[in-house]
């Protein structure tokens, strides 16, 4: 198709299948419509859903076409001391629970 | 069709944020639809995590236990991601760790966790630890 996006029909049905520029494009301008179905390379398809909220579904698009770009760019490097982490309160209820289960 | 857990005696798992403990003899469950399933062989906790694949994996594993797919948790999960693409060769040993990113921009978080896993068994051979 002109703009870049092509019909696909592995799910069964006839679904809209765009490159993930163009679902970065019109889910800024609020023109994505639920169903249309994003290609994130190497196969690898992600359907924008009713219940997808534009903004996180966008976020979560831009957070991996940055890492794709991280990929292809930056250099290997040594693990330079521990890895940041967050525990959520909620996250660590359950799993304070398992421990104590044990 | 339902999913099948054996569980073995005392064995826990998390359900949909429930944490459930099997009695004391093996037993089975059937799940009739689809949720939010964690064996306590899969959980893993904050003290346990010590590589770049596992803090990638810790991170997922909280947004699957929650069933979060954006929010502080994701950015949390691409930073840890990031952090373990960066210990490897540029080329097709990043590609695995993309297909983690992959997953969670489709939300699929079952998919991205099982993918996870697997990142920390290949470092564990990489690193020759016993995964």
């Amino acid at each position: 198709m002109a703009d870049g996006s092509e019909v696909n029909w592995s799910s069964g049905k006839l679904s809209e299948c765009v490159s993930l520029q163009e679902a970065v494009t019109r889910l800024q301008a609020g023109a994505l419509e639920p169903g249309v179905t994003v290609d994130l390379g190497d196969g690898a398809l992600a359907e924008f859903k009713e219940a997808d909220a534009p903004d996180s579904f966008l976020a979560r698009l831009l957070a991996h076409a940055r890492l794709v770009g991280v990929a292809q760019t930056a250099e290997q490097s040594a693990v330079r001391g521990p890895v940041p982490l967050m525990v959520d309160s909620h996250a660590k209820a359950l799993l304070d629970a398992i421990r104590n289960a044990r | 069709m339902p999913l099948k857990l054996s569980l073995k005696p005392g064995e826990s798992f998390v359900v949909n944020g429930a944490v459930v403990r099997n009695g004391d003899r093996r037993g089975v469950l059937l799940l009739e639809n689809r949720a939010r399933v964690l064996r306590e062989k899969d959980i893993l906790q904050p003290e346990e995590v010590d590589t770049p694949a596992k803090a990638a994996y810790f991170a997922v594993m909280q947004m699957y236990l929650l069933g979060q797919n954006s929010g502080p948790l994701h950015v949390q999960a691409q930073d840890a991601l990031e952090a373990l693409l960066k210990t490897l060769p540029k080329g097709a040993a990043r590609d695995p760790v993309l297909a983690v990113s992959a997953a969670l921009a489709a939300g699929n978080l079952y998919g991205a966790l099982s993918k996870c896993r697997k990142l920390v068994q290949a470092e564990a051979v990489r690193t020759g630890e016993a995964a």
